[in-house]
C-alpha cells in the first residue's frame, strides 16, 4: 500500500502483522532524499514508543528512486506490549534540514498481516537479511520461532531455496562448491564463480546455520566467529556452529558479487580435518592471480584463529606411553600388506606372551586375524577402519582394565629385525586416555586415522617431530600454511614414551 | 652314543630337478641312512597342472623307503607361505608324526616360513636346523645380490638400496619382507652354511653367528669312492671346460671371448662347453657369434651331460673354468672338479674365491674381465703351472668329517632359550 507525504517522502508497506502475540513485523520501503538518513520505529499509540527489536535496511531495486532520491527497503520487528491499543509506524528523516517524522497508523488500513505469507514472496535478499539478522539473536527476535512452524516465518521460504548436498563440482553459477563441518562444529563453505571475473569486484558470502537436532527439532542459528574471504573468483567462509545435538546442519547462504545475488542451502558434510581444510582453502579450484594473496592472508588468519581456539584443548591431550603390563590390548591399525599379516603370524608367540587381546584393522586384517584365531590364544577383533579399531580397542582396554598398546607396522618390523619383541609393549596408554587420541585426530589429524596413529606411535618412540611426514597436500604457499598449522597443533600436545 | 633321528626337508627331489640344494640334501639323507641313522627325506614337488603326487589326491605321497613327496599347490605364489592352512597342517602333522629328533631343512622356499614356525611349536623338543644354500631371504633379485639395473655385484643389503633395484616397491614393503624373512628364519635353532661367504652375508643381514656352522656340502659316497687320477699336464694344460647352464650370470659371455683371444696366441688350446648347445648359447648371447666363429673347431658345444658322468668328463680336461659374474655361494661344480682332481679357474669373488684358493686349487681372475681371464688361460696352459696346481689341489670334505660335523650341529643345546618369547 502506497503512502505519500509530499515530494520528499513516500512509502510502500508490504505487510504489518504479528509474528507472535508479543512481537510484530512491518515490511516495506521508503523513498526519501538521498542525502538524508532514514529512521523507523513503531509505537503502540501517539507518544507510546515500543521497542524496536530489529531494523534491517536493504536495497529495493524494484522501486524507482528518482532524481536525488533513494529507496530503502526495510524489515522492522518490534515488541507488542501487553494491552497495546494500536500500532503505528514512525518514519523519520534527519539530515541537512530539521528532523521530520511521518506516522502511519497501521491499523487504519487493510495492510497484509500474514507475515509468513509475505515473507514467502518478498524479494529474497530482504528475506535473507532478515533471516540472517534474526539468527544472530533468536532468543530476542521471534521471527524464527513464531508461526508455530520450524524456522518461524521463514519456513516456507527456506523450502524454496536451491539445495546442495555436501559438495558439488557444478552448482548454480559456481564451481567446486562445498560445505563441510567437523565434529566440533567448525564449518567451512567455499566455491568458485563459474563466471568471468569482474576486476575489483569481490564476492561476499554470508551464512547462517539450519540445525536439525537429533530430537527432530529445527532451529536457525548464527555461525559463530564467521569470517569470509573477499575474493574476485570465489567465496569462502569459516566459523563455528554450536550444534552438539545436531543430526544434520545446513548452511543457508547468500553469495553476492556486484549486483548479483545467489541464495541456497548447503547440507554441511560431516568431515575430517583434511576435507575441512580442503574446503577452507578452496583446494581444487584455480582462483585468479589477484585472489592468491587475499586467500593466503585469509587462510593464515583463519588457521591462526583455529589454532588459538584449540590451544587449551590440545594442551590437555598429553599422551604418555608406558610399558604395558601383561594382559593388555594391542591395536594393530595398519595391517595393509600381506607381508605384515605373515609377520604378525610369525610373531604370534611373542604377542600372545604380552597381550590378552588384539584389535586389527587394515586391508589384510582379516587374513592376519584368521591365523591368530586358529591359534586360539588371543581374543581377536577385526575392525574395518583404524577409527573403529581405536574405538573397539578403547572399549576392550576399558572393560578389562588394561592398557592399550598401539603398534604400527614399523614397530612390528623393528621387533622382528632387531629380534627384540619387548618394543611391542613399550608404549601403551591407559584406557581412559584412548578417547584423547580420537580427539587429537579430529583436531590435528595428519590425513586418515592410520596416519595420525603412526605419527603418535613414532612420537612416543622418540622420533623427531620435525622429521615426521605431514600429509602431502597442495604444493603452494597455502599448502605450506596448512602444514605449519598442523605442526603447530602437534607441538602443543605433550607426547612422550619409551624409545624404540 | 645314539645318532639322532633326522628328517631332511627339501624344496625339491633330485629325481625331478638337479639343483645344488636338493642334491646336497638328498646326498645327506642317503649318507645318514647308509650310516644307519633313522632318516627321512620329505621334499616338495610341483607336478603338471598342480596335480597331487598321490593317486588318491592327498597332498603327501610316499616315495620310496623313508621318502615322501608333498604338493605345493596350496602355497602362495611366492612359495614362501601356505595359502591353505589345512594343507600346511597336514604336512606339519606328517612331519611331527615322524618323531624325528632333528628336522633339517634345506631351503625355506617351497617349504614355507609358516610351516617352519608351526612345526617348531608342534615339536618344541626337536631341533630345527636349516642349511642356507642361497640368499633369497636377503635379496629379492632371486637371492643373487646383483643389482637389477647395472648388473653390478651388490655387497650390502639395505632397504634403501633394495628400493633402487625395485623402484616399484616401497621402503615399507621391503622392510616388511626382511622382517618376515628374518622372523621366519629365526625359528630355526641353528643355521648351516655351505660357505663362509654366505655365512658372512647372513651375519651381516642379522642372523647370530653363534647359531651358525659352516659345513661344506657332501658330494656323496659314490663320487667319493671314485679314484683321483694323476694329470698329464703336458697333454691337458691347454684344455679347458665349462660345466653349467648358459644363463645370464654364468659368464659364458666372458669365457668365450677370452678363449678366442687366448687362442689367437696359442692355437693349441681347446674349450669344451658342457650343459649348453651352441644354439642355446647364442640365444642368450647373440654377440658371441663372432668369437665362436673365430674359435672354429677349437670350441666344442657338448650339450647336456649326465650328472653321473661329471667326474669322468672333468677328468678328461685340464681345467674347469667357472666365469660366473655373480657370487656363487658354494658351487657343486667346484667340488666336483676338486674331487676329479682337475684344477679350476674361477672369478675371484664370493663362494668361488673361497672354495678355490688362488695358487693352490687353481687360478683366480677378475670377475667379468675378458682380458684377465685370457691372461689366466694362457698362464694355466703352461704345463708346469698346471702340474703344480694339480698337485696342490685339495679334495672335498670326507664322509666321516661331514657326519661328525652334523652330529656336532645336532647335539648343540640351547634351543629352548632361543625359542622362548
Amino acid at each position: 500500500m502506497y503512502f505519500e507525504f509530499g515530494q520528499g517522502l513516500q512509502a510502500g508497506l508490504d505487510c504489518a502483522g504479528d509474528v507472535t502475540p508479543d512481537q510484530g513485523a512491518v515490511f516495506g520501503w521508503v523513498r526519501h532524499p538521498a542525502d538524508e538518513t532514514l529512521g523507523l520505529r513503531a509505537e503502540a499509540g501517539p507518544g507510546e514508543p515500543v521497542e524496536s527489536l530489529l531494523l534491517d535496511i536493504h536495497p529495493r531495486p524494484d522501486v524507482p528512486a528518482g532524481e536525488g532520491m533513494a529507496v530503502s527497503g526495510f524489515s522492522l520487528v518490534h515488541a507488542i506490549p501487553p494491552g497495546a491499543s494500536g500500532r503505528r509506524l514512525i518514519i523519520g528523516l534527519s539530515g541537512k534540514d530539521a528532523p521530520a517524522e511521518a506516522p502511519i497508523d497501521l491499523e487504519a488500513y487493510e495492510l497484509p498481516a500474514d507475515v509468513a505469507g509475505v515473507t514467502l514472496n518478498r524479494q529474497w535478499g530482504a528475506t535473507y537479511q532478515l533471516l540472517h539478522a534474526s539468527a544472530a539473536d533468536p532468543r530476542r527476535i521471534k521471527t524464527l520461532t513464531g508461526e508455530g512452524t520450524p524456522a518461524g516465518i521463514f519456513g516456507g521460504w527456506l523450502d524454496r531455496l536451491p539445495r546442495l548436498a555436501g559438495a558439488s563440482e557444478w552448482f548454480m553459477d559456481f564451481r567446486r562448491v562445498s560445505a563441510r563441518i567437523m565434529p566440533d562444529g567448525q564449518i567451512a563453505i567455499s566455491g568458485g564463480f563459474n563466471l568471468p571475473p569482474i576486476p575489483g569486484e569481490a564476492g561476499r558470502i554470508m551464512a547462517c546455520a539450519l540445525v536439525q537436532a537429533r530430537d527432530g527439532g529445527i532451529r536457525v542459528q548464527a555461525i559463530g566467529g564467521a569470517r569470509h574471504a573477499r575474493l574476485e573468483g570465489g567465496f569462502a567462509l569459516s566459523g563455528r556452529v554450536d550444534a552438539a545435538d545436531a543430526a544434520a546442519v545446513e548452511a543457508v547462504i547468500e553469495v553476492r558479487r556486484g549486483a548479483q545475488r545467489w541464495w541456497f542451502r548447503a547440507e554441511a558434510e560431516p568431515a575430517g580435518l583434511a576435507d575441512y581444510l580442503d574446503t577452507l582453502t578452496i583446494t581444487g579450484f584455480d582462483l585468479p592471480g589477484a585472489d592468491q594473496s587475499v586467500l593466503h592472508d585469509w587462510v593464515r588468519q583463519a588457521l591462526a584463529d583455529r589454532g588459538a581456539a584449540l590451544r587449551g584443548r590440545m594442551d590437555g591431550l598429553g599422551l604418555v606411553g608406558v610399558q604395558a603390563p601383561p594382559g593388555g590390548t594391542a591395536l594393530l591399525f595398519d595391517v595393509n600388506d600381506e607381508y605384515a599379516a605373515r609377520l604378525l603370524s610369525l610373531l604370534a608367540p611373542q604377542i600372545e606372551a604380552r597381550f590378552d587381546r588384539i584389535v586389527l584393522s587394515g586391508s589384510v586384517a582379516s587374513r592376519a586375524a584368521a591365523a591368530l584365531m586358529r591359534r586360539g590364544r588371543l581374543e581377536v577383533l577385526v575392525e574395518s577402519t583404524a577409527e573403529s579399531a581405536l574405538l573397539a580397542a578403547g572399549r576392550q582396554s576399558a572393560a578389562h582394565g588394561g592398557a592399550l598398546a598401539a603398534i604400527d607396522t614399523a614397530t612390528l618390523v623393528d621387533a622382528a629385525v632387531g629380534g627384540d619383541p619387548s618394543g611391542l609393549a613399550s608404549n601403551a596408554i591407559p584406557a581412559d586416555r584412548v578417547p584423547m587420541i580420537a580427539a587429537l585426530h579430529g583436531m590435528a589429524g595428519v590425513g586418515d586415522m592410520e596416519s595420525t596413529l603412526r605419527r603418535l606411535v613414532a612420537l612416543m618412540a622418540g622420533a623427531d617431530p620435525s622429521a615426521l611426514p605431514m600429509p602431502a597436500g597442495r604444493a603452494d604457499a597455502i599448502g605450506g600454511l596448512v602444514t605449519e598449522h598442523l605442526r603447530s597443533l602437534w607441538d602443543m600436545v605433550p607426547v612422550t614414551g619409551g624409545r624404540r | 652314543m645314539r645318532n639322532p633321528s633326522v628328517c631332511v626337508v627339501a624344496h625339491a627331489h633330485p629325481d625331478f630337478s638337479k639343483g645344488g640344494g636338493e642334491t646336497a640334501a638328498y646326498r645327506q639323507f642317503q649318507t645318514m641312512a647308509g650310516e644307519g641313522w633313522t632318516s627321512h627325506f620329505v621334499s616338495a614337488i610341483e607336478l603338471p597342472g598342480g596335480q597331487s603326487p598321490s593317486d588318491r589326491g592327498e597332498m603327501v605321497a610316499r616315495y620310496g623307503e623313508g621318502e615322501f613327496l608333498y604338493a605345493v599347490g596350496g602355497m602362495e605364489e611366492d612359495r614362501l607361505w601356505w595359502r591353505s592352512a589345512d594343507e600346511r597342517r597336514a604336512l606339519v602333522k606328517l612331519l611331527a608324526g615322524l618323531g624325528s629328533d632333528v628336522y633339517h631343512f634345506h631351503h625355506y622356499w617351497r617349504v614355507g616360513l609358516d610351516l617352519v614356525a608351526e612345526l617348531a611349536e608342534a615339536r618344541p623338543d626337536a631341533r630345527m636346523i636349516v642349511t642356507l644354500h642361497e640368499m633369497l631371504a636377503i635379496c629379492s633379485h632371486h637371492g643373487q645380490m646383483i643389482r637389477t639395473r647395472s648388473r653390478e655385484l651388490c655387497r650390502k643389503e639395505t632397504a634403501q638400496r633394495c628400493l633402487t633395484c625395485f623402484p616399484e616397491q616401497t621402503l615399507e614393503r621391503l622392510r616388511l619382507r626382511k622382517a618376515m624373512m628374518i622372523a621366519g628364519i629365526r625359528r630355526f635353532d641353528h643355521f648351516v652354511y655351505p660357505s663362509h661367504f654366505i655365512a658372512e652375508r647372513y651375519r651381516a643381514w642379522g642372523l647370530s653367528p653363534d647359531q651358525g656352522t659352516v659345513l661344506e656340502n657332501y658330494l656323496g659316497d659314490d663320487l667319493l669312492a671314485l679314484p683321483r687320477r694323476a694329470r698329464d699336464s703336458g697333454r691337458m694344460a691347454g684344455r679347458f671346460a665349462f660345466f653349467g647352464q648358459p644363463t645370464e650370470f654364468k659368464g659364458l659371455d666372458v669365457l668365450i671371448p677370452a678363449f678366442a683371444i687366448a687362442l689367437a696366441e696359442d692355437p693349441t688350446l681347446g674349450l669344451m662347453i658342457y650343459g649348453a648347445t651352441e644354439q642355446e648359447t647364442l640365444r642368450f648371447f647373440p654377440q658371441l657369434d663372432r668369437p665362436i666363429a673365430a674359435a672354429r673347431d677349437r670350441i666344442t658345444f657338448a650339450g647336456r651331460y649326465d650328472s653321473s658322468d661329471v667326474l669322468a668328463l672333468m677328468a678328461s680336461v685340464g681345467w674347469v673354468v667357472m666365469p660366473s659374474i655373480w657370487w656363487e655361494n658354494s658351487p657343486v661344480v667346484i667340488q666336483e672338479a676338486r674331487r676329479a682332481g682337475t684344477p679350476l679357474m674361477v672369478s675371484g669373488i664370493g663362494g668361488m674365491a673361497e672354495k678355490v684358493l688362488d695358487g693352490i686349487d687353481g687360478l683366480h681372475f677378475r670377475a667379468g674381465s675378458v682380458p684377465d681371464l685370457t691372461r689366466a688361460m694362457l698362464e694355466g696352459a703352461v704345463p708346469e703351472n698346471h702340474a703344480r696346481l694339480s698337485s696342490s689341489l685339495r679334495d672335498v670334505i670326507g664322509r666321516e668329517e661331514f657326519l661328525d660335523s652334523l652330529r656336532a650341529v645336532y647335539a648343540q643345546d640351547g634351543r629352548t632359550a632361543r625359542r622362548a618369547a
